[in-house]
């Protein structure tokens, strides 16, 4: 019910909302501004109000105020009358250049969780954090893959032992975990019914699809967000690719040793080439979107590609394709779309 | 023309159909089946509709049928194609003005493939609008 409320928003509600989001800046300047001595966040606004404020009405140039004794309440029959008490109110705030009166400023900041905050200390955390990044970094350089990488690969290697060929990881922590998954019509369910009574879930199963999970979550944890749709394929793709930059990577170090090897190297190479291009197209990684290009949009124009999308979005972002050009996906059938409406980055 | 793609012939359907789907977009066309606009459009649906079910699952609904949505999203064309992913409704720049719907017929099926790949890799991405390939607006301008 509540998901059904969300999705009833009508359309000139949501632009509405967006709008907001300009007006919602308002109440953060407000707040920066009471930082004012921390951060000395200066912008033009500010200074203004500096030069006014800084002139501050004496209480002599004051006209019209009621020189009571002590600007209590006088009432004039059943009522009070407050006089204009100059003391108190420049006690409270001041006057200035134009006659504008001020309150002070700090009695009304009531931030709890702002006044609560201590600045020092968090400098200090942030400071420490700072070195431990620069800490694992250095380490990174060190030790190369051997320390952060290579665990990851092994995790991976290991969420293999659990999954069946052509499953996803959910898949497979569906079938450990017995199906619990909402079926969606009778006919489903029914057959979920007839099956679950066959595969009953064994404590076995089920301890697998604990330690899938766990392993999951380690990559998960890493910033490998899309582990969960990985496939069996991906991920034994990932492993053999993973060992073929390895044997590169140590056929490079070689070179620095020997030059003759790069011979050797080299040969290697195009045989791996050799092999990569007869089993695919051309070294092109399945899972990757590669582009083809063209300047102008005729049938006869030269077509330059294919690229990686990293790449089409880099000259993009570098104004190589200042005019747009003509783009199509390989495999992609004939469309050439302008690269102007074409978002590389949601491809990488 | 359109036996093979299911449809869904209540609002609690079409809620489920949305909200059911975890990871791939929902291309939901609104009209009827007896439309030549729809027709047309259908058969691209029924043509892209293998080619995409990785990522993207078509339904159909009856706007008659179901007229749930027809004030919401005011469906009053005779053939309009929405696309919701993980119970949100995506928008998409087509170069037209609007960017809730197509409510066109598209007979390119790779024009239709290519909408439904930019718009399930944007919402994957998080984004709640997405570019269409191509700009409709000149073929569309009165």
């Amino acid at each position: 019910m509540a998901e059904k409320m969300k999705r009833n928003v009508s359309f000139a509600k949501q632009e509405e909302q967006g709008d907001g989001i300009g007006d919602a800046g308002l109440p953060e300047t407000k707040r920066i501004k009471t930082f004012k001595e921390k951060h000395s966040l200066d912008s033009d606004e500010e200074d203004k109000v500096d030069e006014t404020a800084t002139y501050r009405m004496n209480e002599e140039e004051i006209e019209g105020a009621e020189d009571d004794d002590d600007g209590t309440a006088e009432s004039d029959d059943d009522i009070k009358i407050t006089p204009f008490n100059l003391k108190q109110e420049m006690s409270e705030g001041y006057f200035d250049k134009d006659g504008n009166y001020h309150e002070k400023k700090d009695d009304d900041v009531h931030d709890e969780w702002l006044e609560n905050i201590d600045w020092e200390r968090l400098e200090e955390e942030n400071a420490m954090k700072k070195q431990a990044e620069k800490g694992d970094e250095a380490d990174d350089e060190d030790e190369g893959d051997a320390k952060v990488v290579r665990p990851e690969l092994e995790v991976m290697r290991e969420m293999l032992g659990f999954m069946k060929e052509g499953e996803s990881v959910t898949k497979a922590m569906q079938r450990l975990g017995g199906g619990k998954r909402k079926t969606g019509s009778a006919a489903q369910r029914k057959a979920k019914k007839d099956s679950d009574s066959s595969s009953e879930v064994t404590a076995e199963s089920k301890a697998d699809m604990l330690k899938l999970t766990d392993l999951v979550d380690e990559l998960v944890a890493r910033g490998q967000f899309d582990m969960y749709q990985y496939t069996y394929e991906k991920i034994q793709h990932k492993l053999t690719q993973d060992e073929e930059a390895q044997a590169a990577k140590k056929d490079a170090e070689f070179d620095m040793f020997a030059e003759d090897v790069d011979k050797k190297k080299l040969t290697t190479n195009t045989n791996k080439q050799d092999e990569s291009s007869g089993t695919g197209k051309d070294e092109m990684d399945p899972d990757k979107v590669y582009w083809e290009y063209k300047w102008e949009n005729k049938d006869d124009a030269d077509i330059y590609g294919p690229y990686q999308s990293e790449q089409m979005e880099n000259w993009t972002n570098q104004d190589y394709f200042q005019d747009g050009v003509w783009v199509r996906k390989v495999g992609s059938g004939q469309n050439f779309y302008t690269s102007k409406r074409i978002d590389f980055s949601l491809y990488v | 023309m359109s036996y093979m793609l299911s449809h869904l012939h209540n609002g609690w359907q079409v809620d489920q159909a949305i909200l059911g789907e975890e990871d791939r977009v929902v291309v939901i066309r609104f009209g009827h089946d007896w439309d030549p606009t729809c027709m047309k459009m259908d058969e691209t649906l029924y043509r892209i509709c293998d080619k995409v079910k990785n990522y993207a699952v078509v339904y159909l609904v009856d706007i008659t049928e179901v007229p749930d949505f027809n004030k919401m999203y005011e469906l009053y064309d005779p053939c309009t194609m929405m696309y919701f992913f993980r119970n949100k409704h995506i928008m998409i720049d087509l170069g037209t003005g609007n960017n809730n719907k197509i409510n066109w017929p598209i007979d390119d099926e790779q024009e239709v493939i290519d909408i439904v790949e930019t718009v399930y890799r944007g919402a994957r991405k998080g984004r709640g609008l997405v570019v269409s390939p191509k700009d409709y607006s000149t073929k569309y301008r009165y």
